[in-house]
């Protein structure tokens, strides 16, 4: 099928699989509604929201044929999108996988939890759809509003409101930096259309209005992927949500942060890199050696595990920095192996938490290795695999990012990730060594874990090994993803004529 | 016949050497903990069956690299499985399958906690070390040098003495510090590959080509180098080693003194000196790499001397030996190259019976403490003299392997810094120093401590691990041809490429290869 934006109706057809979602929520929320079994509705409504993304996923898998033609409009259809788009679902999915045990457990099987999770899925797949700023706000703001109730969504527990009210009032914070930002970039640039925008900022030619507005949005963006130093929000938000959630946040949400912050910047400023690259050198390394080192005096392993992702989104700057094809396809295919390791690795300790998680020390995994193979096992090779040893999907994927940036330009950077990376080691490690070198104090009850949970954790550990023994599909899936994200500027001076006769 | 002989000059013999013992391990960690080690012991018993027979496969005088394969494994960046053996590594890999059954016999008796995931380490080992000196794509040998990693580090954590968290963490940080610089300059390569030749590659052959601009040479030799270096451990790197090898299980002990340091040495045999002739024939480079050697000799040799514990002291003596064969390596000529290689044989053999014997005394006394011992000869004469035997080997004693390979180290290096090597020929006499002394107490003096007067003689397992090491020893004493013979020609055409690439590189009437020093046509941001 072609799409003519030129047509206002093929925008339902170009936004297909977000309708999908979308709708399938409004129907859960029905569903939600007029329940009417014994056990309350929690568990069908999440059964149900894996069979809404599953449809959702169909329909991305059909924006595959689709050819865009005419001018460009708000919406992109690329391969990028397409490729995030199942990173974003597979994340979702796994989070659903992993919620039924841990909601259960905490008692809040409620189905509004599966049903924001959607909305929030929405909200990202528009990011890295959207060619346009008005569009990126919009989706930014449904998948913050959906995160804050998440995040705050164990009521009775004082630390996850807490978190809630920290990260809403920080993301509200982040979100005006953004908008007014965009609002200067529309200043300067008389459209919101990013690939318009690419035209007529020129480079040479950029004005006080223009730096400003970069600045903000640098600002803005650098708050929602928690760069250092706009990171503060991050260790709190994430002890405090549910387990299972924050694996999702810790991965999706920054993921469809970054879809976006690649496109904004790899696309409209591209041509602009000399004036954004010093400002995103400098949070590429201040988020790579900061969170590193303070994640060596964490006792609490979800705090760990934040962050370490704080770090990771520390190496996904250097990949969006070097700004080339295997920037972009490094970034991808990183995205993918830090998902999977992270939400199994989440998953493993949400398991070990127990009741009203009250296991999350590093110090109660002692022993764990001997008296629970399995979930050890699991949680050290997602450890490994975070940590970039080989043969693991995250060794590949920061391989990738490492040449890319020394493809691009800047071995400084490659050599600051490989020490970031040593200081990594240290803590990856001490959970290792409490896991399998020490003896257990207190030895952990027999584990309850579904066989969903169990599920997803296989699914996760068998893509991290795949990852890292084969990575050869996964990698030439990577490129030709972002071969779509260049070749946009090439149709752009057709729609160009169009904006400026208006 | 054919059949076979076809297998041994295929890759399929190399491949199953490298996989099999991993895939050995995966299987270990299923089976109940009393049959494990049987298990184990079979597994590496075939994996050295099997390999023995390359030795006489081997071709002599064949200076390429034999059992040669490249299989495509991530082709979009040049990356493929290629492996092969030739004169530098068989002895290398040799001398690995063959303490490979030796490490599980030694473990027998001393291991007695969560044996299923011991022997799946030991055995997972066994494919990294294999993997590292077979490997001919420097992609390939990053991942197995790496995999070296994990299973020793929890070989020490797990199953090592007291302080065995401190000498585990320090041991992977120290390594690991040194390989990830040595990841990023091997990007570089890549990407100065990628530059001048328009294809992406990391095979050993490719990367040879690579002409490394002037400013870059030092820092990328100084990113294998330090990698390198630690692993070996040159002197100051050193640190690491003794804490690792006091806590480590024996059998750790053992594959980290006589395998895992050679892997440094290989390293810089293989690819630090290979890949950047300029900078390691740089008079200044050599200076500071034979003075860090004589300074390892020397310093080393007197801690050693000092040290109450005998481990430490073991561990002290592979660093001032360590130092000898690099010596070699860096002296470059055909002779020293040969006795550098040799030499790590022959310290794998001696150093690793001395970590045996020292774990057969803790065993039976519970301390390595030297003072806790005294006159054992008196009650265990079979293992004061196979203490005796080899801490001579280790010394250098002629009729013993050790000296064939220090005294080819020395009379190649003496044509051509004969100073340095004056110098460094002190370490022989300070090695008798050492070691004499520590036998002296161990073995003679009197035997003045009650615990002492009941100790137990080798068993017969004990004498199955320890016999065929001395019988090698003194067989790589009294008839080193076969070896040396296998390694020369390697040896002598690495050093011949070196200083040919150098000249060519130089000479000005051959245009052609003066060209690819120029800088390259692409413009760097």
């Amino acid at each position: 099928m072609q799409i003519d934006f030129s047509n206002q109706l093929h925008y339902f057809w170009a936004l297909l699989p977000e309708t999908v979602l979308i709708v399938c929520a409004l129907l859960l929320l029905v569903v939600d509604g007029f329940w009417k079994g014994r056990k309350g509705p929690g568990r069908a409504v999440g059964s149900l929201s894996l069979v809404a993304l599953a449809l959702a996923a169909a329909a991305n898998y059909w924006l595959l044929g689709v050819a865009e033609v005419g001018t460009t409009g708000a919406v992109a259809i690329d391969s990028y999108r397409i490729f995030t788009n199942f990173i974003f679902l597979g994340a979702a999915a796994l989070t659903v996988l992993i919620s039924f045990d841990y909601v259960a457990r905490e008692g809040i099987d409620l189905g509004e939890y599966y049903i924001l999770l959607l909305f929030c899925v929405v909200g990202m797949m528009l990011l890295a759809a959207s060619r346009d700023l008005i569009l990126i706000f919009l989706g930014f703001e449904l998948m913050s509003f959906a995160a804050y109730v998440l995040t705050a969504f164990k009521r009775d527990d004082p630390k996850s409101s807490e978190a809630g009210l920290k990260y809403f009032l920080l993301g509200a914070f982040s979100s005006a930096f953004l908008v007014y930002g965009m609002a200067l970039i529309f200043g300067a640039g008389g459209t919101t259309n990013l690939g318009v925008l690419r035209e007529i900022l020129v480079a040479g030619d950029i004005s006080p209005m223009l730096a400003g507005g970069i600045v903000l949005l640098t600002i803005g963006f650098a708050f929602k992927v928690s760069a250092v130093p706009f990171h503060v929000w991050t260790p709190d938000a994430y002890e405090g949500a549910p387990t299972p959630f924050t694996a999702f946040m810790a991965t999706a949400i920054k993921a469809g942060a970054f879809a976006a912050f690649i496109r904004i910047f790899v696309i409209a400023f591209g041509d602009l890199h000399i004036y954004w690259e010093r400002s995103i050198w400098w949070l590429a390394v201040l988020t790579m050696i900061v969170p590193n080192l303070i994640a060596l005096v964490q006792d609490d392993i979800k705090r760990l595990l934040a962050y370490s992702s704080i770090a990771h989104a520390g190496y996904l700057l250097v990949a969006l920095i070097s700004a080339n094809e295997s920037g972009m396809a490094s970034f991808l295919f990183y995205l993918v192996a830090y998902t999977v390791m992270t939400i199994g690795a989440f998953a493993i300790v949400l398991v070990i938490a127990g009741k009203n998680d009250r296991l999350q020390r590093i110090r109660d995994y002692s022993g764990l290795g001997w008296t629970h193979p399995w979930p050890a096992a699991m949680l050290a090779l997602f450890l490994v695999s975070l940590a970039g040893l080989p043969p693991t999907g995250g060794f590949i994927g920061k391989f990738y990012i490492l040449r890319a940036s020394i493809e691009a330009g800047y071995p400084n950077l490659a050599v600051i990730l490989a020490f970031a990376t040593l200081v990594s080691y240290w803590y990856y490690l001490r959970v290792i060594v409490s896991m399998y070198m020490r003896t257990a104090e207190s030895p952990l009850p027999r584990l309850e874990w579904s066989g969903s949970l169990r599920t997803a954790v296989a699914i996760c550990a068998l893509i991290t090994v795949f990852l890292g023994l084969l990575p050869s599909w996964p990698l030439l899936k990577a490129q030709q993803s972002v071969e779509g994200l260049v070749r946009v500027t090439e149709r752009v001076s057709d729609s160009f004529g169009v904006v400026a006769q208006r | 016949m054919t059949l076979i002989s076809d297998l041994y000059h295929s890759h399929w013999i190399v491949t199953f050497l490298v996989f099999f013992p991993g895939l050995a391990g995966l299987l270990c960690l299923f089976i109940p903990a009393r049959r494990v080690k049987r298990v184990a012991f079979y597994a590496a018993l075939i994996e050295f069956l099997v390999s023995a027979p390359l030795f006489w496969t081997f071709t002599i005088g064949d200076t390429s690299f034999q059992n040669f394969v490249s299989i495509p494994w991530v082709p979009d960046w040049g990356i493929a499985y290629s492996v092969g053996v030739d004169g530098i590594s068989l002895l290398l890999i040799l001398l690995t399958t063959f303490l490979l059954p030796i490490s599980v016999l030694v473990s027998w008796e001393q291991i007695n906690e969560k044996e299923p995931a011991y022997y799946a380490m030991l055995l997972l080992l066994g494919t990294g070390m294999l993997g590292v000196f077979v490997a001919l794509d420097l992609f390939l040998f990053y991942v197995f040098w790496e995999v070296t990693l994990i299973p020793m580090y929890f070989l020490i954590g797990v199953w090592g003495h007291n302080r065995r968290i401190y000498a585990a963490v320090k041991f992977f940080l120290y390594t690991a510090f040194g390989s990830l610089l040595m990841l990023v300059a091997l990007l570089v390569l890549f990407w100065l590959h990628l530059d001048q030749f328009g294809v992406p590659s990391f095979a050993y052959a490719d990367l040879l080509r690579v002409s490394v601009p002037v400013a870059l040479r030092y820092w990328l030799f100084l990113g294998f180098a330090l990698a390198f270096a630690i692993k070996v451990p040159l002197f100051p790197f050193h640190t690491w080693l003794p804490d690792a090898h006091v806590e480590a299980p024996t059998a750790g002990s053992v594959l980290l003194a006589a395998v895992l340091l050679k892997m440094g040495v290989y390293g810089f045999l293989r690819f630090a000196i290979p890949l950047f002739p300029e900078v390691a024939l740089d008079q200044r480079v050599i200076l500071v790499m034979l003075v860090l050697c004589l300074l390892g000799i020397i310093y080393t040799a007197w801690v050693a001397a000092v040290q109450p514990n005998i481990k430490k002291l073991i561990a002290y003596t592979s660093v001032a030996h360590l130092g000898f064969i690099v010596l070699g390596i860096f002296a470059m000529t055909g002779a020293s190259v040969t006795g550098g290689i040799i030499q790590m044989v022959n310290h794998g053999l001696s150093t690793g019976t001395l970590f045996i014997l020292a774990g057969l005394l803790y065993q039976r006394r519970h301390t390595y403490e030297i003072s806790d011992y005294g006159g054992l000869a008196k009650v265990v004469p079979l293992f004061c003299a196979a203490l005796v035997v080899t801490a001579l080997a280790s010394i250098g004693l002629p009729g013993l392997n050790g000296f064939v390979g220090e005294f080819l180290i020395l009379l190649g290096a003496f044509q051509k810094y004969p100073w340095m090597t004056l110098l460094s020929a002190t370490g022989v006499i300070f090695a008798a120093y050492y070691l004499l002394p520590m036998i002296r107490r161990v073995v003679w003096n009197a035997l003045d401590k009650p615990e002492n007067e009941k100790l137990i003689d080798l068993t017969r397992l004990e004498l199955a691990v320890v016999v065929p090491l001395l019988l090698l020893m003194v067989l790589m004493g009294v008839y080193p041809k076969p070896f040396l013979d296998r390694i020369a020609p390697s040896a002598e055409a690495l050093a011949e490429q070196i200083y040919s690439a150098r000249q060519l590189r130089h000479d000005p009437v051959e245009g052609r290869l003066v060209l690819r020093d120029a800088p390259s046509g692409r413009e760097r941001r």
